[in-house]
């Protein structure tokens, strides 16, 4: 079964380089690509692929408020960022806004087309590059967190502060410090918000939880 | 704090002696009135006592009234003479036998006769008291027996009777005294309300505004005139500490923003341009590196690579040159003609330069009419889509003339000039503007909506 595709960048050469790596696969479809967001979003309206490939950065309209788009008009379109920022707050801001997804525009052909391959199927995709992790293959699992701590991580993801949470789990914010280093430990993170993507990753937390 | 109290204590040394002297004054004043009252009373008694004892020794009362009347005369005049103060003290004597009834009376004596219906039976007796009449007049008045109870010897003197020296020191005295106490009160309170309170309000407000931040107060303190233009000195003063604070705080506001805004600038141009090169030179080489490719895939894959290198290098050297043209060292005609022919070529389009090719000018000039130029064509084609553009630059006698002129679509001028624009967020005009200020010239922008632009900057 064959993946209906847009594409949207602004930059010509990225663009062509991309569609390179697309007309490798066979069961990729390109039904469009635009150089600005306006033109995307149009396109999806009117086109309704399967994923969308969106760069965050586009003169009209970004990536994300694409992305937004499409959730709050409930179109059956997967969002996929394509990006040259690995900051991790763009990661955020875009899974925050639907996005199921996340790829740096340098990595290989193999890396998309796998991510596109996730995304379709209802998965979700974070760049290794964003989200620090050694590749250990698709299954590996961390070290379990207590559920006191999923508690807090949610939290956190929610972008309450160390004090909110503590006062939202009667216990005290020298608690939830140590909760999160624990969470930092076991998941292999330097930060909160990279503990959070690879949550999601390991399918410790679901998106679902994080965006309601 | 420490000046505060010694003005304070100035004013109070200055306050302090007057308020010593009357007080010193009126203390004075009540014991020479005293003092008055006790010669008053001695020379009653005594004179009284006199004309008694003589009336038990002579038997004065069976001798003629002028016998008498001489007589008290004699006492009269000799007690005066102790008393120059009292010389012509008036004294008044009356003898009474002892039912009271009058059987002498010294001359013009009525007075003493209302005094004595007055009295009736209580006259005081050896010590003299002062009393009033029925008309409110004052005397000291005393009475003494004669000749074992046979006759009463009565002598008052009357205060308001008395001349001269004595009712200047009782009458005339007091007031002048309350005069002069009033007077110096009423300069006090004007030293006070028009000039030391004024500069105690002076430093107060002096003390308490934040230069620079703040202006004075600038309500008349109803003070002496020197004050009043010392005030109004350090008004002027604070309005001008403010309006240069202010300026300081936009020319620093602004060099920030512009070097922010230049850093924002950079770093787009650097993801546009040479990032997003180098990220498809990445995908060009892992497409070049896919298996199955043929031998003609993995060249032509390459090829494609080598174009966008190239690319990227040609970007990042406009890039270079955009930051800081190294052809600027040329001098202006090179420099001017080497922009104009690039931009020409980037923006697709005309551009006549008109530049006097010996033009000399110290660098600073000529960066400054560099920039000047670059913005200004940057603009006419951003904003004004203009198709050509004239750029002039004249040596005359009176200075040197830049021109920009072009056939855009240009924009209504802001009512108050570049600092309208700025507040806008057009810093590009008044940011043309400094930089020829900077130098020592002037900038103006004449442009109507549908009638071109023209930029006219002029260095004496």
């Amino acid at each position: 079964m064959s993946i209906n595709l847009i594409l949207a960048d602004d930059h010509p050469l990225t663009r062509a380089g991309l569609l390179a790596y697309l007309s490798k696969e066979q069961d990729f479809n390109v039904v469009g690509e635009y150089a600005d967001g306006e033109a995307a979003w149009n396109g999806i309206k009117d086109l309704r692929p399967q994923v969308a490939l969106l760069d965050i950065r586009m003169p009209g309209l970004d990536g994300v408020s694409i992305t937004r788009k499409i959730k709050e008009e409930g179109l059956p379109v997967v969002s996929l960022m394509l990006t040259s920022y690995d900051a991790q707050q763009y990661v955020l801001s875009s899974l925050r806004a639907g996005a199921r997804g996340y790829v740096l525009k340098s990595s290989t052909a193999d890396t998309l087309s796998r991510a596109i391959r996730i995304v379709a199927r209802g998965g979700l995709y974070l760049d290794s590059e964003v989200a620090n992790t050694v590749e250990e293959g698709e299954n590996m699992s961390p070290e379990p967190i207590s559920a006191r701590e999923r508690e807090v991580l949610l939290l956190a993801a929610k972008g309450f502060s160390g004090k909110e949470i503590a006062s939202q789990l009667f216990i005290s914010e020298r608690t939830v410090q140590t909760h999160l280093a624990s969470i930092y430990d076991k998941l292999g993170a330097r930060n909160k918000t990279e503990s959070m993507l690879l949550a999601l990753k390991y399918g410790v937390v679901m998106l679902e939880e994080l965006l309601d | 704090m420490r000046r505060k109290s010694r003005l304070f204590y100035l004013a109070w040394s200055v306050f302090l002696p007057p308020i010593v002297i009357f007080l010193f004054a009126a203390i004075d004043l009540i014991y020479s009135q005293q003092n008055i009252e006790i010669l008053a009373r001695s020379y009653v008694e005594n004179f009284t006592e006199n004309i008694a004892v003589n009336i038990e020794k002579g038997g004065y009362i069976s001798a003629r009234d002028d016998v008498l009347s001489h007589e008290i005369y004699k006492w009269q005049k000799e007690l005066s003479t102790n008393f120059t103060l009292f010389r012509r003290f008036p004294a008044y004597i009356a003898v009474l036998d002892y039912n009271r009834s009058v059987i002498y009376i010294s001359n013009g004596s009525n007075k003493l006769g209302d005094l004595l219906e007055n009295f009736g039976d209580k006259l005081p007796v050896g010590m003299a008291k002062e009393v009033y009449d029925s008309k409110k007049e004052r005397f000291t008045v005393t009475s003494f027996p004669s000749s074992g109870g046979k006759y009463f010897v009565v002598g008052a003197i009357s205060w308001s009777d008395m001349p001269g020296a004595a009712a200047i020191a009782i009458y005339i005295w007091p007031v002048l005294m309350a005069f002069a106490a009033l007077w110096s009160a009423l300069s006090i309170w004007h030293l006070w309300r028009s000039v030391i309170h004024p500069i105690i309000r002076l430093e107060h407000e002096i003390s308490s505004v934040k230069w620079g931040f703040d202006l004075m107060n600038d309500e008349p303190l109803n003070a002496i005139h020197e004050i009043e233009q010392m005030h109004d000195t350090l008004v002027n003063v604070s309005r001008s500490v403010m309006a240069t604070q202010s300026a300081n705080r936009t020319f620093m506001n602004d060099m920030v923003n512009v070097q922010e805004d230049e850093r924002t600038k950079i770093s787009r141009d650097i993801h546009d341009g040479p990032l997003q090169d180098v990220t498809a030179l990445i995908q060009r080489l892992h497409l070049a590196r896919l298996q199955g490719n043929t031998e003609e895939d993995t060249a032509r894959e390459l090829d494609i690579a080598e174009k966008i290198a190239l690319t990227s290098v040609k970007e990042m050297r406009a890039l270079c040159d955009f930051l800081n043209p190294p052809w600027l060292e040329l001098g202006l005609a090179q420099s001017l003609t080497e922009l104009t022919e690039r931009q020409s070529m980037q923006y697709g389009v005309r551009i006549f330069l008109g530049v006097d090719e010996d033009l000399k000018l110290p660098d600073s000039v000529t960066l400054a009419f560099f920039r000047v130029v670059q913005e200004a064509i940057t603009n006419s084609v951003r904003h004004g889509e203009a198709r050509n553009i004239w750029v002039d630059v004249k040596n005359n006698d009176a200075g040197i003339e830049l021109t920009i002129q072009d056939d855009g679509h240009g924009f209504d001028m802001h009512e108050s000039g570049t600092p309208g624009l700025r507040a806008e967020g057009h810093r590009g005009l008044s940011n043309m503007e400094e930089r020829m200020i900077l130098v020592g010239g002037r900038l103006k922008i004449i442009s109507f909506r549908g009638e071109g632009t023209c930029i006219r900057g002029f260095l004496p």
